[in-house]
């Protein structure tokens, strides 16, 4: 590799107070994105089988009915918010829509750690705010989204500790790792990747302090800690009186069938009809989630709300060239596209190469990644060529912010149409009625 | 420095989680005892009223209870049990779904069901292909959804290191071990504190239950049908 300058040299941007304040508006704006007419949406199938997980989860640590499988961490908060705010919506879903626009910060704080610029970070967060799949996700109680905070977070945390050696920022770290293992393992994936230089300063002497009491540090911060909020997370399911040797094996069963998922029982219909699979499609094609909520009425016969959460396209079909851009980058020596390009690849690759079904749920815990690596590609082109990357921004996020209305139930101007142009028709069919076309056929 | 506080931030929280282990089990208060009980319904009845909790239960069994589809479990049946107060049973408790409500309210922590031969290899041929199963000689394993659960013949071997929790139900009896079910928990080595002989199960033969009831006679099983 030969040095170049970094893609942050010479950057223009606001600093210090206005660039947060900038990062404060967005969240502020996310919030109220993942909030609009929360309240009086109807559950969804997925909620109600949280609530009643959370609720079995806290009484007798029996993590049933739903994604026996996953950690706990879910259940704990769930039914700590349900106990004080009663079981409507917003005690429900509360804390994806809390972790959902957190992560909005924290996709710009990953690009700041990273050595990014502050447009960079600005344009990181700014996508995750009006994405509607990140959207969609937000606004419901399952917790993938909680990764899109937690993750992001966690890695920001590791680049803060590594650029000042200050114990606490790896600490933090460690306590973010923990939390997001105890959402879904997914996130052990890009902090192990942020976490890879912190052996090689240890094992080539850079850094200061001595290395025994490094060593001491990043074990205690990166494996006790989050191990210990990891296990801390299964504490009703300890007081069904099984010992640690019990739990291991219930980390066996729950890593085999996580392993080998393919829905659970009585859910999926051969093939998958009317459902989107494989993470290959996530920047590649139009990634969508629909789901659908009984409307109550006054009729005899309910309605049916179409929840549409669609990634942005402007914005997630980017991401190869922008990818490809940083790599090139990093083998120039620019450090920053570097390490934002590796936890983005160590986030995407294991859904990528695992070998069973991946569902559109666990795009948004990519999506911060695949943010910081498109807007630092953004904020080195918009040098460049201001107005055309500005153009492309603006779009974006008007794009965005269009789509995020069907994520939210809700319908304006064309979104319908764009909808019904990318969501083949039998996605667009709840569940419960769609029929594989052999035997459609037949009826 | 820092490490060291984080390490024992660490120790602490597993501590808790292993004294939250530790008082989750509960045994029967003492004597240890047989009991007769009507069917697996007043089984669960009768667990609760002795404060059992986090055990290991052993059913010795001729059928696999099933919940009807038409009539599913309440979704939060597991919450709803654990804050039953001893008392008339829970609403849909009943012989078949006693042994799903000890398991998701925290009365057994695993189960090892005993069968004869016939209905062992009924359950084994009907969870062929589960991904979680794993045969073994004389019995099998087959977690639900990680809760341990293993069914074994009347001849392969069980041991278990605390006192364990025993159901007999009447359609096991015929298997060839009837008689000597105390005998079968005694020659592994198995202690219990509450041992309880159904007097009734679904799929019960009038032969079948006339030998529980002999059985319950001969192991001074105290009680009865129950309140």
């Amino acid at each position: 590799m030969s040095a170049a300058p970094s893609s942050t040299a010479g950057a223009p941007g606001p600093r210090g107070a206005p660039l947060w304040g900038w990062i404060a508006l967005l969240t502020a704006g996310a919030a109220g994105a993942r909030l609009l007419g929360l309240a009086s949406q109807p559950l969804i199938d997925d909620d109600r089988l949280v609530a009643d997980t959370a609720a079995n989860f806290a009484a007798s640590g029996w993590p049933e009915p739903t994604m026996w499988n996953h950690p706990r961490l879910r259940d704990l908060l769930v039914h700590a918010s349900a106990q004080l705010w009663g079981g409507g919506p917003l005690a429900l879903k509360g804390w994806s829509v809390l972790l959902g626009t957190l992560s909005v910060p924290a996709a710009a704080w990953l690009v700041l750690a990273a050595g990014g610029d502050p447009v960079a970070a600005l344009a990181a967060g700014l996508l995750l705010a009006v994405d509607p799949l990140h959207l969609d996700f937000s606004r419901q109680a399952i917790n993938d989204v909680y990764l899109a905070a937690l993750g992001p977070a966690a890695v920001a945390a590791l680049w803060r500790h590594r650029s000042t050696g200050r114990a606490r920022w790896l600490a933090a770290a460690g306590a973010l790792l923990g939390l997001g293992l105890a959402s879904k393992w997914a996130a052990a994936f890009p902090v192990a990747v942020a976490a890879a230089p912190l052996l090689w300063d240890l094992r080539h002497r850079t850094g200061g302090g001595s290395r025994p009491s490094r060593a001491a540090l990043a074990v205690a911060a990166l494996v006790l800690l989050p191990a210990a909020v990891y296990l801390a997370t299964f504490l009703p399911w300890f007081t069904r009186g099984g010992g640690l040797g019990d739990w291991v094996r219930l980390q066996l069963e729950m890593a085999r069938e996580t392993s080998t998922h393919t829905g659970y029982a009585g859910t999926k219909l051969p093939g998958y009809f009317g459902e989107q699979i494989g993470a290959w499609r996530w920047f590649l094609t139009p990634t969508w989630y629909a789901d659908y909520a009984v409307v109550p009425g006054s009729s005899e016969v309910p309605g049916i709300l179409l929840i549409v959460g669609i990634a942005n396209p402007a914005a997630w079909l980017l991401l190869w060239p922008a990818l490809a851009w940083a790599l090139r980058r990093w083998w120039r020596g620019d450090a920053p596209a570097g390490r934002l390009a590796a936890a983005f690849l160590g986030a995407y690759l294991p859904f990528l190469l695992v070998r069973r079904p991946i569902w559109a749920n666990s795009a948004p815990t990519v999506l911060p990644f695949a943010a910081a690596v498109i807007g630092v590609a953004f904020a080195a082109a918009r040098r460049r060529w201001r107005r055309v990357a500005d153009g492309w921004l603006a779009l974006a996020a008007l794009g965005g912010a269009l789509l995020c209305f069907p994520a939210a139930g809700l319908r304006l101007g064309p979104s319908e149409a764009i909808v019904e142009a990318i969501v083949p028709p039998e996605g667009l069919v709840p569940a419960e009625l769609r029929r594989p076309p052999e035997q459609a056929e037949h009826r | 420095m820092a490490a060291g506080a984080l390490a024992l931030l660490s120790a602490a929280l597993l501590l808790a989680v292993l004294a939250a282990a530790k008082g989750g089990r509960r045994l029967a208060p003492p004597p240890p005892r047989w009991r007769a009980v009507a069917d697996a319904g007043e089984a669960w009845r009768a667990w609760r009223s002795a404060g059992v909790h986090g055990r290991v239960l052993v059913v010795f069994t001729g059928r696999w209870a099933t919940v009807s589809q038409e009539h599913p479990l309440p979704s939060t049946w597991a919450a709803d049990l654990a804050g039953c107060r001893p008392g008339p049973l829970p609403a849909r408790l009943d012989a078949d779904t006693a042994l799903i409500a000890a398991a998701s309210d925290g009365t057994a922590r695993a189960l090892d069901v005993v069968m004869p031969p016939a209905a062992y290899a009924r359950r084994l041929a009907a969870v062929r292909g589960d991904k979680a199963l794993r045969v073994e000689d004389g019995s099998f394993l087959d977690p639900f959804h990680g809760f341990p659960r293993r069914i074994l013949l009347p001849g392969a071997p069980l041991a278990s290191d605390e006192p364990v929790l025993v159901l007999v139900e009447p359609s096991f009896l015929g298997a060839g071990v009837e008689g000597t079910v105390d005998g079968w928990l005694r020659d592994r080595g198995l202690r219990s504190d509450l041992a309880l002989v159904a007097l009734d199960d679904p799929a019960a033969t009038s032969a079948q239950r006339a030998a529980a009831r002999a059985l319950a006679e001969r192991l001074g099983a105290a009680g009865g049908p129950g309140p």
